[in-house]
């Protein structure tokens, strides 16, 4: 399989991009927020942060974690 | 936004998300148990509206007897908070928090989002803080958070994108209301002016 060319200088460049819009971004979100009441703000970051992991997720994990506790202990 | 900070205390009221009140039912039972808290990193951005969750909430914790963690432990259990790292209460006394190594406590059989609970490990700067923290009144539940300031050069001296991100967030949020000094003499001391010029000025 044929790998692709990769340009370090490209990438670093990519990177450095992506991170000043992040930072414009953020500006233009604080903004957002001072212009807003929190009802709205806190409703829009609420329904972000209320994401559930999957429960197979957290059966797994605890599982795992049992395991692990007995033998630290 | 409506917010309201004065010299001792910053109000804020908004609609809790789940981590809010996964904190607000931790620092409760700290409150019940009488121990003296900060909240540090990441969730004091997110509690001011940061874009992003976190899987673990830093809390330091004035260092307290091996009788009175037994006692925030029991209660710790009964409100249906379980330690990740071993089930042994003086496991985590002695073997974690006194060796300056964080334990984690989530809601049983959930293990994010979790509390990072440490005592203080760089003991100057974390003394400091437990006694400096500012009081957050969010909606009707009491907060203890580190200051702004430190927040803001401690988060540029963590270096990474999100930390720079949550270093951001709070001091265009904050700006105008800032102790202009104190945050100077943070950034001073953890030799981040330059990153404070290039990220945040």
């Amino acid at each position: 399989m044929r790998l692709p060319e990769i340009n370090l200088q490209e990438l670093e460049k990519i990177k450095r991009e992506n991170f000043r819009e992040r930072l414009e971004f953020q500006d233009r979100y604080v903004r957002w927020m001072k212009m807003t009441n929190n009802a709205t703000w806190s409703s829009a970051q609420k329904a972000m942060i209320n994401k559930k992991p999957a429960n197979s997720t957290r059966r797994v994990y605890h599982n795992h974690s049992a395991t692990k506790r007995r033998s630290r202990n | 936004m409506k917010i309201q900070v004065s010299k001792s205390q910053i109000k804020l009221r908004k609609e809790l998300n789940d981590l809010d009140r996964f904190v607000i039912d931790f620092v409760r039972i700290l409150d019940k148990s009488k121990v003296r808290y900060v909240l540090v990193s990441g969730y004091v951005s997110i509690l001011f509206g940061r874009s992003r969750s976190s899987e673990d909430i830093d809390i330091i914790v004035n260092r307290i007897s091996k009788n009175k963690f037994s006692a925030l432990w029991r209660e710790l259990s009964k409100k249906n908070f379980e330690c990740l790292n071993t089930d042994n209460f003086e496991s985590a006394y002695h073997k974690y928090l006194v060796d300056r190594t964080s334990i984690r406590f989530s809601r049983k059989g959930q293990p994010i989002p979790n509390i990072e609970f440490m005592f203080p490990k760089a003991e100057d700067l974390d003394n400091w803080v437990l006694k400096n923290g500012k009081q957050v009144l969010l909606n009707s539940q009491i907060l203890r958070i580190s200051p702004i300031e430190l927040q803001i050069a401690y988060k540029l001296f963590l270096e990474s994108g999100k930390d720079i991100e949550d270093a951001r967030h709070l001091y265009q949020l904050f700006k105008e209301k800032l102790d202009e000094k104190l945050l100077s003499e943070f950034l001073l001391k953890l030799d981040k002016k330059g990153m404070f010029n290039r990220y945040l000025a």
